[in-house]
């Protein structure tokens, strides 16, 4: 097995990394201290290690971390904070829509990635852009109402 | 598939130089989604393609020409008269795959239950390789059988051309699965040329439902100067035609199960392909 080294910015930050051809994403990015990118379904389908790769929602669990080399990376570490949450995180605060909380990261990236692209999204973007995140609580609706409550809002574009 | 080395090229002929010099241990790789399906493949070094410029899409008259790098995302936003692929991408996987997965990677090697050969064969067009000489195969030939074939090491599929529709032309993709990402139980694609409310073109294709995606030449010929909003006699011409075919088991569902379904989808394909053209007629 050949260990090479990839370079990628990840949220803001240059970062190294020695890698395993095989080895996924998701792994190295926990091994970092990611936390926040959860390890669910392992072959691309729960969007729990969601994360946004050159502005676009990716699920790193089933990506090769050297696909990751010169790309730039964001993880739910790198959005908002206690002292200042992203209007999405705000939002699920106050609409109560947080149950197990294992896939709310990985759903704050799928909605940051569409904000950011699209802060006033149409009904049919919203569902496309959220239809690999699954929630096995089943608490999509009010996950839902706060994705809308932050478009009604026009705090989209805010992070 | 164990991935035991990596190589990130930066130009074409290097990337190609790679896969040559590597053979049948090398393998093209770019948004890597398909390598979970080769979990118990050989050891393969990935030569990475990303950053190959083989991304994007170019309008011509005669075509839109695609890279082969390109996310099926970029697919679905693009906006063009005559682009007809939208409708498509939003049918494939979930947004996370269609941010990674290309369109060269669909169609390298054609897995049963892939949309876009379908597609492609409905609406016509060309696969550009590039090898010691570049290649261009109809989609008719490219998909004749597995493609994969097609490819020795160092050739690369760099571009496809899609052929856009014209104003009294419509297009439908239509598939069948059991949950909204669940791969398909049967798939059809139809293109449906109108004139006067009669149908003067088509080209339709199946797959899912049968081995590998083709062409149903029989309806074609069979919907020609017919009504395709008559659902009855739409219904059985393609029932009759549809009947030398070899339908699979899915999902727990019989052969001749998957065959009606297969119908039905085929007509529904047809049917919306002629409502289209009648809407961008008006």
């Amino acid at each position: 097995m050949n260990r090479k080294t990839i370079t990628c910015k990840i949220n803001g930050v240059q970062k190294e990394f020695l890698v395993d051809p095989d080895t996924r994403l998701q792994t190295v990015l926990r091994d970092q201290g990611y936390a926040s990118v959860k390890f669910g379904c392992g072959e691309g389908a729960c969007g729990a290690c969601t994360i946004i790769m050159n502005g676009e929602a990716v699920y790193s669990c089933i990506l090769y971390a050297f696909q990751a080399d010169g790309q730039e990376i964001w993880t739910t570490e790198g959005v908002g904070s206690l002292d200042k949450p992203h209007p999405f995180q705000q939002a699920l605060v106050e609409e109560g829509a947080v149950q197990c909380g294992f896939c709310i990261p990985g759903m704050i990236m799928s909605a940051k990635a569409l904000l950011d692209r699209e802060p006033d999204p149409s009904e049919e973007e919203i569902r496309l852009s959220m239809d690999g995140n699954i929630c096995r609580c089943t608490g999509y609706e009010k996950i839902w109402t706060a994705l809308h409550k932050v478009i009604a809002q026009g705090k989209g574009r805010e992070s | 598939m164990k991935i035991v080395d990596f190589i990130i090229p930066e130009k074409l002929p290097d990337a190609r130089a790679a896969l040559l010099e590597l053979g049948e241990k090398g393998i093209p790789a770019a948004g890597c989604t398909a390598f979970q399906f080769y979990a118990d493949g050989p050891e393969r070094t990935a030569v990475l393609l990303n950053r190959l410029d083989l991304a994007g899409i170019r309008s011509t008259p005669e075509a839109f020409v695609i890279g082969a790098g390109t996310p099926l995302t970029t697919l679905h936003r693009f906006e063009a008269e005559g682009w007809a692929l939208n409708g498509v991408i939003a049918q494939i996987a979930s947004h996370q795959i269609r941010n990674i997965s290309t369109l060269g990677g669909n169609i390298a090697r054609v897995f049963p239950w892939a949309d876009l050969p379908v597609a492609l064969l409905a609406l016509d067009g060309k696969i550009l390789i590039q090898g010691r000489e570049p290649r261009t195969y109809t989609v008719d030939q490219y998909f004749k059988t597995q493609p994969a074939t097609l490819f020795t090491p160092g050739d690369l599929l760099t571009s496809i051309e899609v052929t856009p529709l014209a104003p009294n032309t419509g297009f439908a993709h239509v598939k069948q699965r059991m949950k909204s990402e669940s791969f398909s139980m049967a798939t059809a694609s139809a293109r449906v040329t109108i004139k006067d409310g009669i149908a003067t073109d088509c080209r339709a294709a199946i797959g899912a439902c049968i081995p590998f995606p083709t062409r149903i030449n029989a309806i074609e010929e069979a919907l020609a100067g017919s009504d395709p909003s008559d659902r009855p006699a739409l219904d059985q011409a393609v029932t009759a035609t549809l009947k030398p075919l070899s339908f699979l088991s899915k999902e727990g569902m019989s052969k001749d199960y998957i065959r009606h379904l297969a119908a039905t989808t085929l007509a529904d394909a047809i049917q919306q392909a002629a409502q289209d053209a009648q809407r961008r007629l008006s």
